[in-house]
C-alpha cells in the first residue's frame, strides 16, 4: 500500500520520471511506494501499447482506390448548374402549357374545338356499328332494327341537316349466341326507363343464356356550331 | 493521378481562353493527389482510434477525404491540409461512434477478429481484449482535446512538433495535453493496476 500523500505523485512519476525530488528521496526508504511505482509504470506501458495498437494499423490499399474512384465519379459535368436548372424549368413550363391546351375539358368547352370536332364525332357512326361481341364470321342472330337503341328526337332540325351529319342507317346490334335473352331484357329495361342491373345479370333458368358482357352503346350525334347556325337560318326562312 | 487531374471542383476546362485556369486547376489536383496517400493513412488511423473497427474507420476516412477533396480548392494554406483533414476525420468518426448499432457490430467484429488470431493463447487474447476494452471506454470518456492529442502522439512517426502543427497548437500545450490524458487514463484504470498486482 503506497503512502497516501504520494499516490498522485507516483502516477506523475510513472508518466514522466524524474520530475519530483521529494518522491525520489521517499522512494529510497519506502518499499511499498517503490512497488506501487512499478505497478504504475506497468500500467502506463500497457496504456502506451494499447493506444499505439489502436492506431498501428494502416488503411488497406482498397481505401485509396475507393477514394480515387469516387473522385473520378464526381467529375460529371457540372459546369453550368444554372443552365440545367433553367432547362428543367423550361421543360416543366412546356409540359404545363401542353397540358392546359390539350386537357379534355378544353376540347368540349371551346367553341372552336367543337366546330372542328363535331364532324369527326359524327363521321365514325356511319361506319362503326355497335357490336356486342362475336367475330364477323359467326353472327348467328342479327337482330338489327329490333334492338336498336332508341334515339331521342331532335327538335327543330330539318331533315337535310340530319342527313348531313347523322347516318341513315340505324345502328345495328349483333348479338352473340346465347345472349339474345339478355339483350332483350336490356332493351326492355331501357324502354321502360327502369334499369334493374340484377334482372339483367340474373338468368331465368340455369344455362338459358349467358350473361351480357358488353354494355349497349347509345349513339348521340353532336351538332357543330356551324350546323346549328344553318338550322337557324333555315327556320327563319 | 491522371484521373484526378482536371477533376477537382473548380478545375473545369472551358476552352482555350481558360488555359491558365485549367493549368492552375491541374496543379491543385496534383497537389491533392500528392497528399492523398499520407492523408488517407492519417484519417484512417484517427478514425480507427475512435471507432476501433477497420471497416467503419475506412468508411470515415473515405468520406473525410472526399470532403477534403471538394473543399481543397478553397483551402488557402495548403500546409494546413493535414490538420484540416484531421478535424474532418475526427468529427466524422465521433458522429459515427454515436450510432448504437455500429457499436454492437463493432463489438461482434472484435470478437471475430480475436478468435481469428491463432498466434495468441486464449488467456492472452482474453487479457488483451479485456484491457483494450477498458482502455477504449476510458478513452471515450476523455475530453476531446486530450483524446485527440493522445491519439495523434501515439501514431508512429509523429513527433510532438508534428502533432502541434497538425492541431495548430504550441508544443508545450500538446505535451501538457498528452500528459494530462495519460494521467486521467491511469486514474480511471487504477483498479486494473491493482488487479495486475493480485496476479
Amino acid at each position: 500500500m503506497a503512502c497516501e500523500r504520494f499516490e498522485k505523485a507516483l502516477i506523475e512519476e510513472a508518466i514522466e520520471p524524474g520530475g519530483n525530488a521529494d518522491l525520489a528521496s521517499h522512494l529510497a526508504n519506502c518499499p511499498d511506494c517503490s512497488e506501487e511505482l512499478a505497478l504504475q509504470r506497468g500500467l502506463q506501458e500497457r496504456i502506451t501499447a494499447g493506444v499505439g495498437a489502436l492506431v498501428a494499423e494502416g488503411p488497406s490499399p482498397v481505401l485509396l482506390a475507393r477514394v480515387r474512384h469516387q473522385i473520378a465519379a464526381e467529375r460529371a459535368p457540372r459546369g453550368f448548374p444554372w443552365l440545367q436548372w433553367a432547362m428543367a424549368g423550361l421543360a416543366i413550363a412546356a409540359c404545363a402549357v401542353l397540358w392546359y391546351a390539350f386537357r379534355p375539358q378544353a376540347q368540349v368547352r371551346t367553341p372552336q374545338a367543337q366546330v372542328v370536332n363535331a364532324p369527326a364525332q359524327i363521321q365514325p357512326s356511319t361506319q362503326q356499328v355497335p357490336v356486342l361481341a362475336a367475330p364477323a364470321a359467326k353472327r348467328p342472330n342479327s337482330v338489327a332494327n329490333h334492338l336498336a337503341v332508341s334515339r331521342p328526337p331532335i327538335n327543330k332540325i330539318p331533315a337535310e341537316a340530319v342527313e348531313k351529319y347523322i347516318p341513315a342507317q340505324t345502328p345495328e346490334v349483333i348479338v352473340p349466341p346465347g345472349q339474345r335473352e339478355a339483350v332483350l331484357r336490356l332493351v326492355n329495361a331501357l324502354q321502360s326507363g327502369r334499369v334493374d342491373a340484377a334482372s339483367l345479370l340474373r338468368p331465368a333458368q340455369t344455362g338459358e343464356f349467358a350473361l351480357l358482357k358488353i354494355a349497349p352503346i347509345e349513339v348521340k350525334p353532336l351538332l357543330s356550331e356551324e350546323s346549328k347556325q344553318d338550322l337557324g337560318k333555315q327556320e327563319n326562312h | 493521378m491522371q484521373a484526378l487531374e482536371a477533376t477537382l471542383p473548380g478545375s473545369r476546362v472551358q476552352g482555350k481562353s481558360d488555359t491558365s485556369e485549367a493549368t492552375r486547376a491541374a496543379d491543385v489536383a496534383r497537389e491533392f493527389e500528392e497528399q492523398l496517400a499520407d492523408g488517407a493513412s492519417l484519417a484512417f488511423r484517427l478514425a480507427l482510434s475512435v471507432l476501433r473497427n477497420r471497416a467503419d474507420a475506412e468508411d470515415v476516412a473515405q468520406e473525410a477525404l472526399l470532403r477534403a477533396y471538394r473543399g481543397y480548392s478553397k483551402l488557402r494554406e495548403r500546409g494546413a491540409f493535414r490538420g484540416w483533414l484531421c478535424r474532418i476525420a475526427w468529427r466524422l468518426a465521433l458522429d459515427k461512434q454515436r450510432g448504437a448499432r455500429r457499436r454492437e457490430k463493432r463489438e461482434q467484429a472484435e470478437v471475430t477478429e480475436m478468435l481469428d488470431a491463432p498466434q495468441r493463447s486464449v488467456e492472452q487474447i482474453a487479457a488483451t481484449s479485456e484491457f483494450e476494452g477498458h482502455l477504449g471506454r476510458a478513452m471515450d470518456e476523455l475530453p476531446e482535446k486530450l483524446r485527440q492529442a493522445l491519439v495523434l502522439a501515439a501514431i508512429e512517426g509523429y513527433s510532438t512538433r508534428e502533432v502541434a502543427n497538425l492541431l495548430d497548437l504550441p508544443e508545450g500545450t500538446v505535451k501538457s495535453r498528452v500528459h494530462l490524458a495519460r494521467k486521467q487514463l491511469a486514474e480511471k484504470l487504477q483498479w486494473l493496476a491493482k488487479d495486475l498486482k493480485k496476479r
